[in-house]
């Protein structure tokens, strides 16, 4: 399948993931020393995977817990290298280029532990900013103007340890939006939250990505995210890549492969993608 | 010629800007935590206690070991334990601010910011070496206002030279520390043996002369022999930074050998961990 649909209204490749593949070491058990046995087991984590995300457009990466959602964003925000393969952001290459990189990107980490506790909110994005080199009077105004769009106003000089989940994912979400990046790379951003605030969430990104013309990756491992949100989607499994395209062209695909005439919500599809588990290298489903 | 100039000031004022954000940060971190503020104040107070009641066990007149520094063993150990406070941030700075930022979970979110990491561990050691200067200006007061402690006719100026020097040398030793933290994430050789070795051959608590002769020549090779030593004569018995020439050369020789071997060690640890993928793991 391709990288794209023939949609003229989408922009230039900003993003792009050559042929990535990842092993972890698999740290020595004690037993080994013992023996001197001093080399590490790989662990292979993600295995071929490619993909290209276009100017303005929502990527989704979806599949369940282990699938290597999380470690190929890292790859892509330059936390972690590729063992084999190259990516890109705005052609810069994720591996070697970390800094220019990173003056692309906000990454939005939905882990709650990654602010610091005993500040404020706004003291919280008030530091960030600072070492993100956003000039003091912009970060000012960016800082209340993500505060007021996110409605945490009004507990923004509240200490963070105070925060619900849901104002911690928002924080999360404004802190990746301060420096204004092109890209935004979201890890699971409605993780642990209720239905309903995840559905306010999902409305937030949505209305910021459009009105401020924002790239976003996002991960996930819920359907109804992916539904809501993204214009294309790459699903991964067990770090290889199922099958990517648009909603409607894996829907199709699925249907032919199994032979399924009629209307197939996408829960199912995708339940059927990954229980099919045949993978090609370049994300088709093998016959 | 005139924008270069200007690119400059941009830089120094950014770089100043994170460097005061850090440590507000680490400020509010540490007022909010108040009464573990006050017991480290109070606990200056009861070790001055007893090295007061220990200094009285040691008669001046008998102490032919203490006469460099003036003679008195409560100026010797007071100098001694607030200035190795130094060496413990020196040592331990780098490698608890990494370790502090992988179990609280900050590490990844510092770490994508457009700061370098090696900048914002140099700003946090410098807020620790800040707090450790509260620590020491607080050991002095309390021991020249409270206690029979004199200082004599001391010369600030080589002080504060031999302060910077020593800051210098045990930062490297902290750096070197950091990159075992970075890839073992808990226990570092590099800790375990300055610390220890420094306060048995480093004449925190006693001169170095009253040990046998090659604990001394084993003395000379860590940092800390030549900057208490350095920073005792300057304060006790007034030396000038001429008079203190073979502490100030040792020292810059630590510096040379120890910076550079530590900054490619940490490098190598941190291309390793991104490597491995295990930057933020603890």
């Amino acid at each position: 399948m391709s990288d794209f649909s023939n949609n003229s209204e989408i922009g230039k490749i900003i993003v792009r993931c050559e042929n990535i593949t990842k092993y972890y070491p698999v740290p020595l058990p004690i037993k080994s020393i013992f023996k001197f046995q001093f080399i590490r087991e790989k662990k292979l984590i993600l295995d071929n995977i490619g993909f290209s995300v276009r100017e303005g457009e929502i990527f989704g990466i979806i599949g369940p817990n282990g699938a290597g959602k999380t470690t190929t964003l890292k790859i892509m925000c330059t936390l972690t290298t590729p063992t084999k393969g190259k990516a890109f952001v705005y052609g810069h290459d994720v591996a070697k280029e970390r800094r220019d990189v990173l003056k692309k990107i906000g990454y939005c980490i939905s882990e709650e532990r990654s602010f610091f506790w005993r500040l404020t909110g706004r003291q919280n994005l008030n530091f960030f900013a600072d070492l993100l080199e956003v000039p003091p009077e912009k970060a000012k105004r960016r800082i209340n103007e993500l505060l007021e769009r996110f409605e945490l106003e009004d507990s923004s000089d509240k200490r963070f340890l105070n925060y619900s989940s849901g104002m911690k994912q928002k924080m999360a979400i404004a802190r990746s939006l301060l420096a204004d990046p092109e890209v935004i790379f979201m890890d699971e951003p409605t993780r642990g939250l209720d239905p309903g605030s995840a559905f306010k969430l999902r409305s937030l990104i949505k209305s910021f990505a459009k009105e401020e013309n924002k790239t976003i990756i996002i991960t996930t491992n819920r359907v109804s995210d992916i539904k809501n949100l993204c214009q294309r989607i790459l699903v991964l499994n067990k770090g290889k890549a199922v099958i990517k395209g648009t909603l409607e062209e894996i829907s199709s695909s699925v249907k032919k492969e199994k032979g399924v005439s009629g209307e197939l919500p996408f829960e199912e599809t995708f339940n059927l993608l990954l229980a099919n588990n045949k993978v090609g290298t370049n994300g088709e489903i093998k016959k | 010629m005139k924008s270069k100039s200007n690119l400059i000031q941009t830089r120094a004022i950014i770089i100043l800007r994170k460097a005061l954000a850090v440590m507000k940060k680490e400020f509010i971190t540490m007022i909010s935590y108040k009464l573990n503020f006050l017991f480290k104040l109070s606990s200056i107070w009861l070790s001055l206690l007893v090295y007061y009641f220990l200094s009285k066990l040691i008669d001046p007149a008998v102490s032919t070991q203490l006469q460099p520094y003036g003679g008195n063993y409560f100026s010797f150990v007071l100098i001694g334990t607030a200035f190795s406070s130094y060496l413990n941030v020196g040592l331990d700075g780098f490698s608890s601010s990494i370790r502090n930022a992988q179990l609280t979970g900050t590490l990844e979110a510092v770490l994508v910011t457009r700061t370098r990491f090696t900048t914002i561990l140099i700003f946090q050691t410098l807020w620790n070496f800040l707090f450790a200067s509260i620590h020491v200006i607080a050991y002095l007061i309390f021991g020249f206002a409270f206690f029979e402690s004199d200082l004599g006719n001391p010369d600030y100026f080589a002080a504060i030279v031999m302060l910077l020097l020593t800051i210098l040398a045990f930062s490297s030793l902290g750096i070197l520390s950091g990159s075992f933290i970075l890839v073992f994430k808990k226990g570092t050789p590099v800790n375990w043996l300055f610390y220890h070795l420094s306060r048995f051959l480093g004449g925190v608590f006693y001169p170095i002369t009253v040990l046998p002769e090659w604990c001394q020549k084993l003395a000379q090779l860590l940092p800390i022999t030549h900057s208490l030593r350095g920073i005792r004569l300057a304060l006790l018995q007034g030396y000038s930074l001429s008079q203190l020439h073979t502490e100030v050369y040792s020292l810059i020789v630590f510096i040379v050998i120890l910076l550079p071997v530590s900054i490619i060690c940490f490098n190598l640890a941190f291309r390793q961990t991104r490597k491995d993928g295990t930057l933020c793991h603890y």
